[in-house]
């Protein structure tokens, strides 16, 4: 955890780490906008292995933030996953942070690099 | 360019950063693969140009009229459904189902109905759907649509634009819908390009 040079705590110590790792803050961003949406348009849009994006999924499902749901169209199994409202909580908590951190560095008053 | 580090890694970065513009750009990304914009705008178009039709053709046209809109919006609620299930990804929260509500609720309701005009409701659908999609480009041809229905209802335009032909409140209809369907085929473009393949790396 970091602190100010105030005593205030950091923005960044409230950034929450399941929903901070880029490619679970892109599958959030996706189900917040579409709601749902089935593992292969995500594992497609997103450049992930099957792997990969299932260990994401499991962390976030873990975490409340999204549900998953066996489907069937007729044709093949589906898989769709679905966020949770503490999800989209948690993804605008992140997105109001990360706001924080920005103004608090153009502002001149935070750990930065040029 | 401004980023800021926590435990050396970058956590967010300004102006052309990553792990924000990350997120803002996944939101807007997901609305054009949904074609959120461009597919109402066309609906509505083609609902116009059905009203226009009923008014130019039909005898009576008002007690059929305000049913365009009912059909309007279920016919876009089906085809959104169905491209879920093709494309993999949902609706989302714009509220067609909501829309498709309010127009059933408004047509069993004649007197309202005939009162505001059809006109009034397929607008009031773009704006809903615009309110909750936080899209202008949907709520703002929209209120102009709603705003301009009592003037196409009361023949207002009909007895006032002469100059326009025999029946103007016709012509402002194609016209309109003429407007919404450019609006809807550049939106439709827009999204494509939008939703040119871009991977995103995972850093873990």
């Amino acid at each position: 955890m970091s602190e100010a040079t105030d005593g205030a705590i950091h923005p960044a110590a409230a950034l929450d780490e399941v929903v901070h790792q880029r490619a679970r803050l892109g599958v959030l961003s996706i189900l917040a906008e579409a709601d749902d949406a089935d593992f292969t348009y995500l594992r497609r849009t997103l450049g992930l292995t099957d792997g990969n994006l299932g260990r994401h999924l499991e962390v976030l499902v873990d975490a409340g933030y999204v549900n998953l749901r066996k489907g069937y169209d007729g044709r093949r199994n589906r898989t769709w996953a679905s966020i949770t409202p503490r999800g989209r909580q948690a993804l605008l908590a992140e997105l109001t942070v990360l706001r924080a951190l920005v103004a608090q560095v153009d502002a001149g008053d935070g750990t930065t690099e040029r | 360019m401004t980023y800021v580090t926590l435990r050396s890694r970058v956590t967010a970065m300004s102006t052309d950063g990553t792990v924000l513009e990350l997120a803002e750009h996944a939101r807007e990304r997901t609305r054009a693969a949904r074609h959120a914009r461009s597919l109402p705008l066309v609906f509505v178009a083609c609902g116009l140009l059905v009203l226009a039709w009923l008014r130019a053709a039909v005898s009576m046209a008002f007690l059929v009229e305000i049913f365009v809109p009912l059909a309007v919006f279920l016919v876009l609620y089906l085809f959104m459904v169905a491209r879920r299930l093709v494309t993999g990804l949902g609706t989302g929260t714009d509220g067609y189902g909501v829309v498709l509500v309010i127009s059933a609720l408004t047509a069993m309701v004649f007197p309202i109905a005939r009162l505001v005009g059809a006109l009034f409701f397929l607008g009031g659908g773009l704006v809903i759907l615009g309110w909750r999609g936080q899209d202008r480009m949907l709520w703002i041809p929209g209120a102009v649509l709603a705003a301009a229905s009592p003037l196409v209802t009361f023949f207002v335009l009909d007895n006032h634009l002469r100059f326009l032909g025999p029946q103007p409140s016709v012509v402002v209809l194609v016209a309109g819908a003429v407007i919404l369907i450019g609006l809807g085929v550049r939106a439709f473009i827009a999204e494509r390009a939008l939703t040119a393949p871009s991977p995103m790396t995972d850093d873990e």
